[in-house]
């Protein structure tokens, strides 16, 4: 059978608890920066590379020849012009069924290679059609990018709030157990043990303790990130924004009870070595 | 073994609580310090057991001068001095078994070593039917003895006992004060603070009596009955 260790640092299983439910936070929050930041680069993803050639509605009938056009000039990798009734059916939700017949500007979608020259894009669409615009998606473009800056910003500093949080609750539950355990810390001096011995036997239990919460609250976070990635997906609750995290993303959580370990342990040394050093 | 040479204690700020404390035990001694409540005996105690340091004088413990002896060093002396604390401050969490070999385990001795000798010794203090249980379970002399066997358990050289006998009734006190004798029969150097002075009296050992915090001039223990 295992000895109990001479010095209990955690009785009540208080400390654990404590370690498990910030672990679990500082989870939800950095799942949460990293889905944002997964977010971020998708938007900005799925807007570089498009752009849109919008042209009149009484030139409706050049529109072939204009992405003919358009497909001869270098970084067009492919110019769609899209049909009446797929422009109506854009239009749809806003303008309804009753407007069938309201002349209506056509468009020519383009996908365009990395560093495509916009300016001559737009040169040989004005050549092509008079009064044709590019679109190049840029407002939308600046405007997501400003939203998921915001968004990572906010989340980054939620992970900070919530591991200085979380450290200073594993800082004060260790030195609060220690207290409970000052008299057996006094007695071991007493009967000869080194600092550094004293100090070894309280950071061994603070690491295990952090440890076994820290593993605990990022199981369960784990669930429930995994059950909101899982809901997010496809249609299944579409009040839900869609959110991914990279596989190599989860090492970053499956770091959290290590480094929740590391400050129970480095807290409870300094704790242990400062209350020693009081002692003759 | 232990000199001092005008000690004096204070706690803090606080008033002096021994004054020019000079004496000295032999190796392999044994004396009484007795002395009403408040005297000094526990600052004296836990000056001799190195739980402090004076605030002025020369304390000389097993061939050290205290006051130069680097604090790094301090473990080893109190590995050979065995204390029998007042309130004899067993971890409760611990077995009896686990609270013996305390000393032995912070020295680093082999668990082979220590299962025998801690066995051998809780049998020899009678409790070997007790070796797993806890002190909270056990009587105030069961723990006593448990205090007992922990502070001899590593061979020391000087065994210090707070009102070792504070806790129990008469018969128990004698055994222990016994347990002691034999002790210090094997070379131990022995110093037990009490107030008990029919104990003082009937082992008729050196007295060291101190009064509001000052040493007094020194009689046998018989004539000070």
């Amino acid at each position: 059978m295992r000895r109990p260790a001479e010095l209990l640092l955690d009785r009540e299983g208080f400390l654990a608890w404590m370690i498990g439910l910030m672990v679990f936070l500082a989870a939800l929050a950095i799942a949460a920066a990293l889905a944002a930041d997964g977010a971020a680069a998708r938007w900005a993803r799925s807007l570089a590379g498009t752009a849109t050639v919008q042209v009149p509605a009484d030139a409706a009938n050049k529109l072939d020849a204009l992405a003919a056009a358009l497909r001869g000039v270098p970084g067009v990798r492919q110019a769609r012009p899209i049909g009446l009734e797929e422009t109506r059916a854009l239009l749809e939700p806003w303008l309804g069924t009753e407007l069938r017949d309201l002349p209506l500007p056509r468009l020519v979608d383009l996908e365009l290679a990395p560093g495509a020259d916009l300016a001559a894009i737009q040169k040989r669409a004005a050549e092509a059609v008079p009064g044709a615009v590019l679109d190049d998606h840029r407002g939308w473009a600046d405007r997501l990018a400003g939203v998921a800056t915001a968004i990572q910003a906010a989340a980054i500093v939620v992970v900070l709030l919530v591991a200085a949080a979380a450290a200073l609750l594993i800082v004060f539950a260790t030195r609060a157990g220690l207290e409970a355990q000052r008299s057996v810390v006094e007695l071991l001096h007493l009967v000869g043990a080194r600092d550094g011995w004293i100090a070894r036997q309280v950071e061994r239990q603070a690491l295990l303790l952090a440890l076994k919460g820290g593993t605990g609250g990022l199981f369960l976070a784990a669930a429930v990130i995994a059950a909101t990635l899982w809901l997010s997906s496809g249609d299944r609750l579409r009040l839900l924004p869609q959110f991914e995290i990279a596989p190599a993303a989860w090492l970053s959580l499956v770091a959290l009870p290590a480094a929740a370990g590391l400050v129970a342990m480095l807290t409870a040394r300094i704790a242990v070595l400062r209350a020693l050093r009081r002692l003759p | 073994m232990i000199r001092f040479d005008n000690v004096g204690m204070r706690y803090g700020d606080g008033p002096e609580v021994l004054h020019d404390v000079t004496f000295e035990l032999e190796s392999g001694g044994f004396a009484f310090l007795t002395g009403p409540s408040g005297a000094g005996k526990s600052t004296l105690l836990k000056l001799v057991y190195l739980a402090e340091r004076p605030t002025r004088g020369l304390v000389h413990l097993l061939g050290h001068d205290i006051a130069t002896t680097p604090r790094r060093r301090l473990p080893e002396l109190r590995r050979r001095i065995g204390v029998v604390f007042q309130d004899f401050r067993l971890v409760d969490h611990l077995s009896a078994f686990d609270n013996v070999a305390l000393p032995l385990r912070v020295a680093g001795a082999p668990e082979t070593r220590i299962r025998e000798e801690v066995t051998e010794l809780l049998h020899w203090v009678g409790l070997g039917d007790h070796m797993d249980a806890r002190p909270p379970a056990l009587s105030g002399g069961q723990q006593q003895r448990i205090a007992i066997a922990r502070a001899v358990i590593a061979r020391p050289k000087l065994i210090v006992a707070d009102e070792p006998t504070g806790n129990v009734d008469d018969k128990m006190a004698f055994r222990l004060m016994r347990l002691f004798e034999e002790l210090n029969r094997h070379g131990t150097t022995v110093l037990v603070a009490t107030h008990n002075d029919a104990l003082v009296a009937r082992f008729g050992h050196r007295r060291l009596r101190l009064e509001a915090g000052e040493l007094m001039p020194e009689r046998s223990a018989r004539q000070s009955a």
